[in-house]
Parts: C-alpha cells; structure tokens; sequence
C-alpha cells in the first residue's frame, strides 16, 4: 500500500514541501537548532512535510531593537526585556528565496519574544517561546489573563482558538439547543465530539467547564493527537475577564496550553486547528507516519474506546499533566 | 487493474486537492495597519512547477485576485496575514509563563505564492480586498 501511495505522488502534479527559514545573528546557531528541534518534535508540525532550515545573517538584517513606546504623557519608554525586529530586509530575503515563512532569533539576551507575520524570539529564550509566537502568525490568540490595559487592546479580536459568546442569562433547555444557538460562533465546533456537552449544572449554563490554569496541557512529541486531558468542547477562560465590560471568552481545551505558559503543550484543540490551518495553507502532510495511529473512518485517528466513552464534564486530568 | 482500480477509487479523494497547478510565482505581500491599505512590493517569476494547495486559508481575511488584460480573474486566493504585532515577555528570565503583552501597529509582510497558467505578460493587475467588509486594501500592476 505504500508503494502505490508513493507511485501515486510521483504521479500527482507537482507538490512541494513547505519552506521555514530560521534567521538569527547567533554565529554558533545554538538556540535556532533548539528551535528547529522543537518543531520537529512537536504534533502536529511532525506530520507535515516541512523543510527547515538555518541561515545565519548579520544583526543589520534582523534590524531589531528594545520595544520603545509613547506613554501617554509624549514621554518615551524603552523596555528592554521587549524585542521587536523591523524584518522587511528578512521578508524579501525570504520572498526572493521562495521560502514560505520566515522566523527570527536575535542574539540578545532579553527573554521575550514577537508574533507578527514574522515571528520573532531572543537568545534568552526557550525554544518553546518561537512555537508561541508561530502560533501567533497562524493567527492563534492568547489564553492568559490579560491586563486592563491589554485587554481594551485585544478584546475585541476573536481567532481560531478563542471566540467571545454571551451565554443566554435564562439558561438552556438542553444541550442540543445551546448548540444550535452558538455552533456557528465556535471555530472548532466541528472538533467537538457529539457525547460532549457544552453545557453544564442545574439549570444548564453554557460551558463544557471552566479552564483549570493550574493544570497544563501535556506537550505532545507523539505522532499522534494529544489524548491525555480533557475531550475538546467549549471551555470559558479568563482572557477578558479585566476588559471594561468584561467579556467571555471560550477556548477547546481545558488545560492550560502553550499560549499561556511555555512549559505546557499545544492542546488536543490547538493540535487540531494547527493541523487544520497547515493544511489550508497547502503544506502536506507526511505520507508515512512512523508509529501510525489506528485510523478509522476518513483517516482520523482512532482513540480507545475507553476515552471516548469518559463523560467529559467528569473526565480526569491527565497524571502526565504538570501543576 | 481490478485492485488498482478499487484503490485508487477510495484513494484520490484522500489526497490534498492541488487543483490549480502551474509555474511558481512569489510575491512579498505588505500590509500596512496604520493606512490600512496593502500592495505587493515585488513579483518573483520562476519557471517551477507548482500546485497550490493554499487558496483558501482558514481563517483568511484578505482576498487576493490577479486580472489579465482582458480584465479577467486567473487566480484567485484567501490568506491570513496577522494585521500587527504581539511584542511579549516573560515576566522574568526563568518564568515559562507569559505576562507582558504590547501591541505594535507596523507593517507586516508576507510570501503569498501563486500558480500562474498563463505568460507572465498576461497578467495586468492585483486586487487585494479585506474580506470582512470587502474594502479594496491596494490594486496595482503585475511586474
């Protein structure tokens, strides 16, 4: 069978890996190789066909320096644990060069880092910082609390991995009915599995369950979806909770994932809307994958009947998972 | 032939639809928040083969078409370009968790790649629209 699948591709029209270039002014090229590595053991970057590669160009080129900003007051500030890069020299390198996405490591020892359509990290860093601010670029949004300050900024933006819904005050009938009200509202709503409910207590409120913070998705080196935790549904997190009004916001994982602390893994529904987004960016996935999950009806993965039938709002937390 | 047959069946409609496939051309795509209007600053011909898989992103907010001098649309794409940047911190040097968050309105830009089937001199124009409210962001020239 995998014979015929690799005659099919030599076959198919043309089909090309997608290009990622690690630009840094570090001469040794240590944390960019850390970062490549993390990508290459992290699901669901592993199964995609991904060239990487590292070049090493002069600080010039990255043209980055400390965050400055007008305070309110005309006066300026400069925060120097902030690192912003003005990398158009980089995007037409890139553009030249028919690489697809271009990424960042400065060889300054601020540890921080930024996510635009180039994202960027310092030396300072861990490597987990460039798969954040990558998550950025693809458009995911933060799952930590934010500020008031942060919060009038981002709190009108909504993105794959976080939507902002109003539960009804009087409550649902059913589960059935929250769900045909807000489905269209919930970006991996086609990620949620009928047996989970977005609803919970007496009378039902809107909710799978809240986010516990304290408890962090699992990383994921497998080849396989996460499957430790909680099932995807419609988790209310805490990201706008400091917004004047404050607002609601709704995440698929319960865990805390990496777009809060960079020790924690991606998350089952991170992993999905990332697999999700590569692929509608044209990336291909690996033909072969080593260890293959069972795979059940249009390829996806097939996990053991045990998880599927845990009622979700009772599910236990991984013991994998850290905090 | 029978087997073959039955394969590739239940194969094909598995495999990524590559359905527009033509010679690789890569344009650097600037989006600039602070006029809200974008352009492409230049246009990478090649003579490489290319099938693109990547005409509808998820989550797209900017619609790119190219024109020909007939006027007519020879491709069309969906992306996503962030429209500013996140410039974060950790709260200290040893702290894995996220706790400094600025928001930096500059000029983003991006490798958008094209499948092109027809002569380089027939394509005219670009049209680059935000889909949300179908605002023209920037038309320009091909070249």
């Amino acid at each position: 069978m995998k014979k015929l699948l690799s005659l099919l591709l030599i076959m198919s029209p043309s089909v090309y890996a997608y290009k990622m270039t690690i630009y840094t002014d570090q001469p040794e090229q240590t944390k960019a190789r850390e970062v490549l590595s993390t990508f290459k053991n992290t699901y669901p970057f592993n199964q995609f066909e991904i060239d990487f590669e590292i070049k090493t160009v002069s600080a010039g080129d990255l043209n980055c320096e400390p965050y400055r900003f007008k305070k309110p007051d005309g006066t300026e500030e400069v925060i120097n644990r902030n690192l912003t890069c003005h990398s158009s020299n980089i995007a037409r390198e890139a553009a030249k060069n028919g690489i697809d996405q271009a990424l960042i490591v400065k060889n300054v020892e601020a540890y921080g880092g930024s996510g635009g359509s180039i994202p960027v990290m310092s030396i300072g860093s861990p490597p987990e910082m460039m798969l954040h601010e990558y998550l950025h670029t693809l458009g995911l949004c933060d799952e930590y609390e934010y500020k008031a300050s942060e919060a009038g900024e981002y709190c009108d933006m909504s993105g794959p991995n976080m939507t902002f819904i109003e539960p009804d005050p009087e409550g649902y009938p059913s589960d059935a009915k929250a769900r045909n009200k807000h489905s269209d509202k919930i970006p991996w709503y086609s990620f949620i599995k009928p047996q989970t409910l977005i609803t919970r207590g007496t009378p039902l409120t809107l909710g799978t369950d809240l986010v516990n913070n304290s408890v962090h998705a699992t990383p994921n080196s497998t080849n396989a979806p996460s499957v430790m935790g909680a099932a995807i549904g419609l988790y209310e997190g805490k990201t706008c909770k400091n917004a004047n009004p404050p607002k609601k916001t709704w995440q698929p994982g319960r865990e805390a994932s990496i777009m809060e602390f960079l020790d924690a893994g991606l998350g089952a529904g991170n992993e999905q809307l990332v697999a999700k987004i590569l692929e509608s960016r044209g990336v291909r996935r690996k033909l072969a994958e080593e260890n293959p999950p069972e795979r059940g009806i249009f390829g996806i993965p097939r996990r053991p009947k045990e998880i599927l039938d845990v009622p979700v709002n009772n599910s236990s937390e991984s013991s994998n998972s850290s905090r | 032939m029978k087997s073959f047959c039955f394969c590739l069946f239940f194969l094909f409609p598995t495999l990524p639809a590559y359905s527009d496939c033509g010679t690789l051309v890569n344009a650097l795509l600037k989006y600039d928040p602070a006029t809200k209007s974008a352009h492409f600053e230049q246009f990478y011909f090649t003579n490489e083969e290319f099938c693109d898989g990547g005409i509808n992103e998820v989550n797209a907010n900017l619609e790119i078409q190219l024109i020909d001098k007939g006027a007519k649309v020879i491709n069309e794409k969906n992306i996503y370009i962030n429209t500013f940047t996140m410039v974060e911190s950790l709260g200290k040097k040893t702290s894995k968790r996220i706790k400094e968050n600025h928001k930096q309105i500059e000029p983003q830009f991006r490798n958008v790649k094209f499948s092109i089937k027809v002569p380089p001199a027939q394509i005219a124009l670009y049209r680059i629209v935000e889909r949300s409210n179908r605002t023209l962001l920037g038309t320009g020239e091909v070249k």
